[in-house]
């Protein structure tokens, strides 16, 4: 069921437990076929340290990355993973749609930390070959679902709301 | 002999016309149509079975990011080369982007592409009104749903028939739905409820029809244990009671079941004689008379004889 997500002053609708429900249908194969498993390109704590008012436009270019390189970077020779990718993907792309609408209002605009941050992952992955890169990705989503699983509580809403105040 | 050959000729033309009747031209395009009903997306197309010696049939799609790639087209893995006519399409249309999507045909050596005239989005789906069954059972309403679907959310209105502005309306989150006539404080009577789908996606609604129960007086939740108390405490009465009277009651009853029977006259005056058991011993005995204070002869009277038999020899 789809669930609102306050991100700062963007609000965002989201089918979450959808998107968990599709990950885990390739999450497993994933995980076992990243050969990089000493990198790390999605931490949990540098989402949750973000200021509540960069939460919206650290999304917006995590999911355009995950679009523009990670799932176009996807190839599978199994057919049931590439659906599964197929959907994530435009799932993705739907969101960034309700995005679109936020930042024309400025309401998604991502501070100078933020954007160092969004920096490290997309160079860390552009140090990878393209295919285990994009494996490497599509395994960590589940960081990336939990930071958003984690809009969902008002105590994490109050949370970065406190964060944005300071 | 120009009879037989008319014959011939006809037979031939007939049997021609009949082979070529049989292999109909191949059609320009399929007649695509997808049907969508409760987030259940089944693509469908007409057969060609009858153009073609061998065919089969792939379903391709495409959404906004296989457009962006290239506008490549995806393959449904679970309807290629197929060579029924439909293909379920829910979990490949599961974001809320818009599909193009087509069916390949292979008929021989022929390809036929033929593509949904529409894109499709999933929220396009109808929404059909929730299948509900309706039961009373012990003061309780008991409601039974269908296959709950993804994105679709069921509200039921419960109320007292003529007491419809005072309806509560819950939520519905399994297959099945109990609602406590006594425990949400209304008596018996006649109940009615309605079901509600709702789609999250797009807010599209329908119900179903009210469907009204009679719903009888349910035992209020005092009753059980006061009607034990009284059976126990009727118990203990009626067990006191009859402890009391038994002992009168039994007299009088070996008295009046176990009838006394007179004897007979023969045995009237009749008197048994003791019998005597006499075993001989088989040891030497004395015997010993054993005498009792008032049978003991006067001592002092007999000392005093013999001390005077001593003193005068």
């Amino acid at each position: 069921m789809g669930r609102k997500l306050h991100l700062g002053s963007c609000t965002l609708t989201v089918h979450t437990h959808e998107l968990r429900h599709h990950f885990q249908q390739i999450q497993h194969n994933m995980v076992t076929q990243d050969n990089h498993k000493g990198v790390r390109l999605l931490r949990g704590e540098t989402m949750k340290s973000l200021q509540a008012g960069d939460s919206c436009c650290f999304l917006r270019q995590l999911l355009r990355f995950y679009i523009e390189k990670v799932f176009s970077g996807y190839t599978s020779s199994q057919s049931l993973h590439q659906r599964t990718t197929s959907v994530l993907a435009n799932s993705f792309l739907s969101m960034t749609k309700d995005l679109r609408a936020c930042h024309t209002q400025m309401l998604c605009q991502c501070s100078q930390e933020a954007n160092l941050k969004f920096d490290i992952i997309q160079e860390t992955y552009d140090k990878l070959e393209v295919a285990a890169a994009s494996v490497k990705a599509i395994g960590e989503l589940d960081s990336l679902l939990e930071w958003l699983e984690s809009f969902h509580s008002k105590d994490h809403k109050h949370h970065h709301h406190d964060d944005d105040a300071k | 002999m120009l009879r037989t050959r008319s014959l011939f000729e006809t037979v031939t033309s007939a049997f021609l016309i009949a082979t070529l009747s049989h292999a109909a031209p191949l059609p320009t395009s399929l007649n695509v149509s997808i049907q969508s009903e409760n987030m259940r997306h089944i693509l469908k197309w007409s057969s060609l079975q009858d153009a073609c010696c061998s065919v089969n049939y792939t379903v391709r799609y495409q959404g906004e990011f296989e457009y962006m790639q290239n506008a490549r087209w995806q393959d449904e893995p679970l309807c290629v080369d197929i060579v029924r006519t439909e293909c379920d399409l829910t979990v490949a249309l599961s974001s809320d982007s818009d599909y193009n999507i087509s069916v390949l045909t292979r008929c021989d050596d022929a390809t036929l592409w033929t593509q949904l005239p529409k894109s499709f989005n999933r929220r396009d789906t109808v929404l059909l009104a929730p299948k509900m069954d309706v039961r009373q059972r012990d003061g309780q309403i008991e409601v039974l749903f269908g296959e709950r679907q993804n994105h679709i959310n069921i509200n039921l209105k419960i109320w007292k028939e003529g007491d419809e502005q005072n309806a509560s309306i819950r939520e519905i989150t399994g297959q099945r739905f109990h609602y406590d006539v006594w425990q949400e404080g209304g008596g018996g009577g006649v109940y009615c409820v309605k079901a509600e789908a709702v789609l999250d996606l797009s807010n599209k609604q329908n119900s179903t029809d009210k469907r009204c129960v009679q719903v009888q007086e349910p035992e209020p939740p005092w009753l059980i244990p006061v009607a034990a108390g009284v059976v126990v405490t009727l118990s203990l009465v009626l067990a006191l009671i009859l402890g009391l009277m038994t002992p009168r009651c039994s007299f009088w009853l070996r008295k009046f079941v176990l009838k006394k029977e007179p004897l007979p006259g023969a045995l009237l005056d009749w008197t048994k004689p003791p019998i005597y058991i006499f075993i001989e011993p088989q040891e030497s005995t004395h015997t010993v008379s054993l005498l009792g204070p008032s049978q003991e002869p006067d001592r002092t009277l007999e000392v005093k004889e013999t001390c005077d038999e001593e003193m005068c020899p």
